[in-house]
Formats: C-alpha cells, structure tokens, sequence
C-alpha cells in the first residue's frame, strides 16, 4: 500500500497515541514524567532563547545568572517578592480562568483590579474608627464587590444582548482606567501630592508586611482561602461541573438542564471577584494608596496564563510560578543591566504560544524523527 | 458643530485607522476567523513604518516595509491557526502581548528611547488634493489636502467590496467561512484561500498602523494604538463584514472620537473624552447586537 507521507505521519502519531494511552493505564507515572520532561524542555527552550538575545546584545553569561538568582532567590527578601508576585498571578490567573472554563471570556482582568483597586483605597482612607479586623475586611469585600460588578456589566451585555465579551471587556479596561484617573485626578487626590494618587490607607485598613521591606504581606493569606475555595467551587461543587460542561459542551449542559445564562454570569462575577481581590492586595498590602495605573498589565498576564490553564487550576499554578521567577528574574537584570523589562512580556507570551500549539509540535517532531528513522532504514537497504 | 469643517478633517483622519484595519477584517471575517491581532498589527505598522520611512528617507518605503513587518505576524498566526489548529481568539490575544513586548523591547534596548519616537526630519506621506473638488469651498476645506491614506482607504472600501461579492477569489473565501468541505470538494484548498485572508488582512492592518504614525501624527508612540484594534474588530462584528456597513461604522466611531476633545474642559474632563471612544463601542455594539437578537447572519 502506498502511502504519503503526510498519512503515514498520521499512522505514526496514531500508534504514538495508543501506546501513550497504553502506557497511561499500565504506569501512569512514567506518563506523567513524560509530560513533565516535555514541559520542562518547552520552557528551557523559551529561556534558552531568552539567555541567548542576551549573549548576543553584549552581556556576560555570568553577569546574567547572577542578576536573575539574586533577584529570585537569593535572599528572604528576594524570596518574598517573588512568593509574592506568584499569589497575584495565581490569582488573576483564575479571574480569567474560572469564566473561560465555563465557555465565556473574561479579558477585562485589567479593568476589574483597577476597579477593585480604587474601591479598598476608597474604604480604606475614607472610613475611621474602625477596628483593625473589620476595617479590612470591609475594604476587602468592597473590592471584590466592585470587581465583580465591572465583570457583570459586559456579562450581561453578553448573556442578555448577544454583546461579544471579548470586545466589551477590553472597553471595560480603558473606562476603568480612564475613570479612575479621573477620580484620583480631582475628587479624591491626596492633597499637595505631586502625582495622580488618593491619600495613604488608614493604619486600620492596612495588611502588615511579613518580611520587612519586601512586598509579602498578611494578603496571601486571604489570597491563598480565595485559591482554596475557588478550586473547591471548580474541582469539587456542582456549580464547578456545570462550569466544565458549558465550557465543554453548551448544547449538552442545556440539555442536562444547566441554567447556562445564571451560571455563565455567576463565573464571571467570581472572576471579576478576585480580580478586587487582587486589586485590593496591591493598596492595602503593597501600595498603600491607590495610583493610576496600578494593575500595570496584571490582568492581561492573567488572561495569558488562563489561555492554557483553563481547567486545571494545578497548571495555572504552575504557570504562574514560572511568570513570577521570570518576572523577578528579568527585574533583576533591569536593575543590574539595564535590561529592558518588557522582556518578561515577550518571553511569556512565547511560552503561551507553545504551550497552545505543544501537541502540534510533539507530533511534527515525531514525525520528523520517522520520516529520519525511515530514510535511515532506506540507505541501509540500499548498502 | 457637526458641520465644522475642522470636526470634519478629524473625523476622518481618525476613522482611517478604524477604517483600513476593519475592512482587511473583513476577509477573515468572511473566511470565519476573526482576526483578533489587529492590535498588534498595527502597532507593528506603526513602529516600522516610522523607523524605515526616516531611515530611508521615503514615506513609501516605510508603507512597504510596515506591510511586510506586518504581514509577517500574519504569517505566524495563519501558521498557529491553519497549520496548527490553535484557537483563534487565544493565538490572537497571545500575538497582541507578544507584539507590545516586543516593540516595547526594541524601542527601549536598540533605539534608547522610553516610549515616543519623534524626528524633524521624518519624511510625511504626501498630501493630496483632487482639483474637480475645490469648485465648492466646503467640500475644498473638508475633503482636499489630506494624507494619501485617507482617500486611498475609501476607494478600497469599493474595491474590497468587489472582490469580497465579485470575483472568484471572494466566492472561494466565503465558502471556506461557510462551508469548508464543500471548497474542498470544489477543488479549492480552503486553507490556501483562508491563508490569503490572513495576508490581506494583516497587510491592511500594517496600512492602519502606518497612518496613525506616519500619517498624521508624525510620532510613534508605544499607546498610540489604544484599543483600536479592538474597536476595529468590534466594526467588523457589527459591520457582518459588508464593506459599506464598515465604512458607516469606521465614520461613527471616527466621529466619536473627534468629538470628545472638543467639548470644553470646564465642562468634561480630559479622562471621559479620552474614555468617550470605549464607550461609544460599548453602547453601540450592545445596541445592534441586541435588536439583532443574537442571530448569526452571513
């Protein structure tokens, strides 16, 4: 029989496939080593790539490591930034990737922490008197609520008027952006502030460092409940299946009786909740203040990160823990180097693209590996 | 105010951008794969045509190579989508964060600037005028003298009217968005016919690109695209991908955003004009697409 090599490419994934599937149910453990090594050899080829622009632009392969391991990891201090920088990505993360999992997008993650945001800064300084528990939480909840109401607009833009979310989300972002430098500009500007800022939080409203100096505060904690009730409601609730089944198969959950508008809406409101959250960590743990600009492209990096997590909250987890050491890594060599930091943009955004498109990768290599397997095969036949 | 000649100019020196980039939209639209990089796209356009323009010294060099710069992104997301069956949407947003780093990466580490390119010497596209118009004052004022992209684009939105609903290739690209299987049948590679959108599309959005910084402007900034590529797809929705509807819809939000500035300060701060465009979007896309009532029509 003859075949093109385009089928007998096909034949070949075909049998890789079943022997993967074979080897899942006799050792699963070795496929999951399996999975690692690719993953692990996908983000080493991305920083190989990344180490490589640098050699090329001049700088000495020492110099780089050094700056990168003293920014991540090389003290307490360092450490806790980075810890830090990990639980906002985890958690915007998953404000975009508990909608995605029910079927509707949520790129508005930028616009919901903003928003988030101004509300903690706005409890924050504007009430007084408050016992230091309630204070916060009362910040906390305010954010998360406004969060969550600048999600449902465009949620209900979609689910009632057939708006394309996409396109309503990012609007979202620039009003949210737009309207927040507003606020900060006029009515609530912090007197004789040279910048677009609101007056300091009240000691009352603050989270407290953990580790002097650094960014890590008592936040992660609230954070890491956020994370554990949120994998619960995705992982373990009814709601989380009805979430996975509309994500999967609209026509099916409706079928099976899912109320898809109530439930899609419901994703959305919880995502654009953590969003607040997130929002309200940055004033009340790190900033102390509300300035323009504060979410500085957390919300898209979320959306980035939920692009190839979307039912798993392990993977954005672990992506995320990728994102914060890059980010760390390439502020590091920002200040030791004067490397430009918007390399962490570029470098995430590639991992992304080949996390999306790894089985079309995998499967071309093993393709070509056949096809050199066959043509060595061929030259031994004609010795 | 409306009949300002001055609201006018900038009427329609703001809808070009919206203009060119929702019309190369368009094919993809009619192939069914929204080309969600626009932003990007632009951008890129922008960057490059400025840089080439004042290196070579030709504004039409710079036109080329913004078309070239872009139609090489368009490449990659063609690649990940057709080849590779990625998501759309996610190959897309993906493209805009890694096309933003990028130029971010390079203005900042090999041309040292922080955000903004500016230079005396960069050479403007020519300005041009059609004589047979100056015979009345009013249309002298609003329509001569402008940037050569901005008549250029509204001869295209004819021209790519003609080839979306008259020629061959616009058939084959609407039947690849309807019906793949059947182009196939038909003896056309719809992945082929699909791939040439990308290309077109993205050529346009280059052009987009281009005219915000060489065009007008005379600046290239790292947030002088701002949504607009968004704004630019919502068009292309809105629009169904009828080429006339877009050239409606590109003139609305072009009005939207000429409109804004000139509203005294006292009266509006600078953050809601600035807002005024993201808004309008808002509120107009919610409106057709609610008395549309979520059908689908080709």
């Amino acid at each position: 029989m003859q075949l093109s090599v385009q089928q007998c490419g096909d034949e070949v994934d075909k049998t890789i496939d079943k022997e993967q599937t074979m080897l899942s149910m006799t050792t699963t453990y070795r496929a999951v080593l399996h999975q690692f090594l690719r993953f692990a050899g996908l983000i080493g080829l991305v920083l190989l790539l990344a180490f490589s622009i640098l050699l090329f632009q001049g700088h000495s392969p020492a110099d780089i490591l050094s700056a990168v391991y003293s920014s991540t990891l090389a003290s307490d201090f360092r450490i806790a930034n980075t810890l830090n920088r990990l639980v906002l990505m985890t958690l915007v993360g998953l404000t975009a990737a508990v909608p995605f999992s029910a079927g509707i997008w949520n790129v508005g993650g930028e616009g919901q922490i903003t928003v988030g945001a101004f509300a903690a800064a706005l409890v924050g300084f504007g009430l007084s008197g408050l016992a230091v528990q309630i204070h916060v939480a009362l910040a906390v909840l305010t954010a998360m609520l406004a969060g969550a109401l600048w999600a449902a607009i465009p949620a209900v833009l979609r689910l009632r008027f057939h708006a394309n979310e996409i396109v309503t989300t990012i609007m979202m972002n620039y009003i949210a952006i737009q309207l927040t430098d507003y606020l900060a500009n006029y009515p609530f500007r912090a007197l004789n502030s040279p910048s677009a800022e609101t007056p300091r939080v009240l000691e009352t409203a603050q989270f407290a460092k953990l580790i002097s100096l650094s960014n890590l505060n008592t936040g992660i904690f609230v954070a890491i409940a956020a994370f554990i009730f949120v994998c619960y409601l995705m992982r373990k609730s009814a709601v989380g299946y009805e979430w996975r089944t509309l994500g999967k198969n609209p026509l099916f959950a409706r079928y099976g009786g899912v109320q898809s508008a109530q439930r899609q809406f419901l994703a959305m409101c919880v995502g654009g909740a953590l969003a607040g959250l997130v929002g309200s960590i940055l004033v009340l743990g790190i900033q102390r203040r509300f300035i323009v600009g504060i979410a500085g492209g957390l919300g898209f990096t979320g959306a980035l990160i939920a692009l190839v997590a979307v039912n798993s909250v392990l993977m954005v987890l672990v992506i995320a823990t990728i994102f914060a050491l890059i980010q760390s890594g390439v502020l590091g060599m920002e200040g030791r180097l004067g490397v430009a930091v918007e390399l962490s943009d570029i470098l995430q955004s590639i991992i992304i693209l080949l996390i999306i498109v790894r089985e079309a990768i995998w499967s071309w290599f093993a393709r070509l590996a056949a096809h050199i397997r066959r043509a060595g095969g061929k030259d031994l036949h004609a010795v | 105010m409306l009949f300002e000649t001055e609201f006018l100019r900038a009427t329609l020196r703001l809808a070009t951008p919206l203009l060119l980039a929702s019309l190369g939209g368009t094919f993809m639209y009619h192939a069914a794969v929204p080309n969600v990089a626009k932003e990007g796209m632009m951008l890129i356009g922008a960057m490059v045509s400025f840089v080439i323009s004042l290196s070579s010294g030709s504004p039409l060099i710079g036109l080329a190579a913004a078309i070239l710069a872009a139609c090489g992104f368009g490449v990659v997301y063609a690649l990940f989508v057709l080849a590779w069956r990625a998501n759309v949407y996610a190959v897309g947003f993906t493209l805009n964060l890694l096309i933003a780093g990028l130029i971010a990466y390079v203005l900042r580490t090999f041309l040292g600037e922080e955000s903004t390119l500016v230079s005396p010497s960069l050479p403007e596209l020519p300005q041009v005028s059609l004589s047979l118009l100056s015979v009345v004052p009013f249309l002298d004022k609003v329509l001569n003298d402008h940037s050569v992209l901005i008549p250029v684009s509204f001869v295209l939105v004819i021209v790519v009217g003609m080839i979306v609903y008259q020629t061959p290739f616009g058939y084959w690209l609407r039947a690849a968005g309807m019906n793949p299987t059947a182009l196939e049948a038909a003896g056309k590679r719809s992945n082929r016919v699909i791939f040439v959108s990308f290309m077109l599309s993205a050529s346009f959005c280059g052009l987009a690109g281009a005219h915000l910084s060489i065009g007008y402007l005379n600046l290239f900034s790292l947030n002088m695209v701002a949504g607009k590529g968004f704004i630019a797809l919502a068009i292309v929705f809105l629009a169904r991908g009828r080429p006339l509807l877009v050239l409606l819809a590109s003139l609305t939000f072009g009005a939207a955003e000429a409109a804004a500035p000139r509203v005294p300060i006292e009266m509006l701060p600078p953050q809601f004009s600035l807002m005024f465009p993201y808004l309008a979007t808002l509120v107009i896309v919610t409106i057709v697409e609610a008395r549309r009532g979520g059908r689908i029509i080709v």
